[in-house]
């Protein structure tokens, strides 16, 4: 079975940042994630480029700063998640 | 990583070391821009992009690496030859004019050894994390980096330059930007046999386990080999006859 893009970047979020599966939600944002700094946060970037096959814009990349931010972003290119 | 068709900058491509790392990086096909302080020589190679530019000036740098982005495209690599190497020690009581290590040699060696890495890899990685290219910085250290007595500042700058390798190898990373450092011990160089006694040379051999001095290109050869290998990254590797054992 594949995975959905809400698993895949789920996955990736936990992967990176180190969190339990269970507290990725929309709300989990860069303020209040003590292992989403800018370092992560380009880690972050060049995971979800590879997983979903795109390049992110220097906007793009600013506004990801929650969950939520980055699923807009990722519906904006017309992935479904 | 095949340097063939990459986009390479050598900085401090026109000194001793670099032009013969800029002839081994032309010889596998590289495009390579030589960012230098110091005017192209005569007889630099024709293909080579030369851009005369303070190293440790950032807007020098960001003009200069605009150059080489519209000349070549995306910059893959950048190799940090630039250096100045200088020999004074902390404190020198025979010398009544000057007792201490000269302050202003000290911070010319570390801007010319340290600073200089700094800027230009930061514009150059800033530059490839932004177009998400993979790539290499290779870094410049020297056996002084462990201590060589006489040498304070430029033992400094070079253990700075190691451990700049290891941060960036950590930070960059997963960007699939490697960093590595070369220690060269000492080198058969113009340079070299100018600036020591052939005695003090002698005695260098003699205490190198391969009893010599490096050639320059077996200088080259180890950055090839740290751009080509794309699973080094964050290490300094030694070429210098087993000096430092």
């Amino acid at each position: 079975m594949t995975q959905s893009a809400a698993d895949q970047l789920t996955s990736i979020i936990v992967d990176v940042l180190r969190v339990p599966r269970s507290e990725v939600a929309d709300a989990l944002d860069m303020e209040e994630t003590g292992t989403w700094d800018s370092l992560s946060h380009m880690q972050l970037i060049a995971a979800l480029e590879e997983e979903f096959s795109m390049e992110l814009t220097a906007d793009e990349i600013v506004s990801m700063r929650s969950v939520g931010q980055i699923k807009n972003v990722l519906r904006a290119k017309s992935i479904e998640i | 990583m095949d340097v063939r068709d990459k986009v390479v900058i050598v900085a401090g491509g026109f000194g001793s070391l670099g032009t013969v790392v800029t002839s081994s990086l032309l010889e596998r096909g590289a495009k390579i821009a030589v960012i230098d302080a110091q005017a192209a020589p005569p007889d630099a190679p024709p293909d080579v992009v030369a851009i005369h530019a303070e190293l440790a000036d950032e807007q020098a740098v960001s003009v200069a690496l605009d150059r080489v982005v519209s000349k070549f495209g995306k910059i893959s690599v950048l190799v940090n030859c630039a250096g100045l190497i200088h020999s004074e020690p902390l404190v020198n009581l025979t010398n009544p004019e000057q007792r201490r290590h000269a302050f202003h040699a000290w911070e010319s060696v570390i801007r010319s050894n340290l600073t200089a890495a700094f800027v230009i890899s930061a514009h150059v990685a800033e530059r490839m994390a932004a177009s998400r290219t993979k790539g290499a910085i290779i870094n410049f250290s020297s056996i002084a980096a462990n201590g060589n007595p006489g040498q304070t500042a430029y033992a400094a700058a070079k253990a700075g330059v190691e451990a700049m390798t290891k941060v960036w190898a950590r930070e960059l990373g997963p960007l699939g930007i490697r960093t590595v450092a070369i220690a060269p011990g000492f080198v058969a160089t113009a340079s070299t046999q100018a600036a020591m006694p052939e005695a003090a040379l002698s005695d260098l051999k003699r205490r190198t386990p391969l009893l010599r001095l490096a050639k320059p290109a077996e200088i080259a050869s180890a950055v090839i080999f740290a751009i080509e290998n794309d699973f080094i990254t964050g290490t300094t590797l030694a070429v210098d006859g087993g000096l430092v054992l």
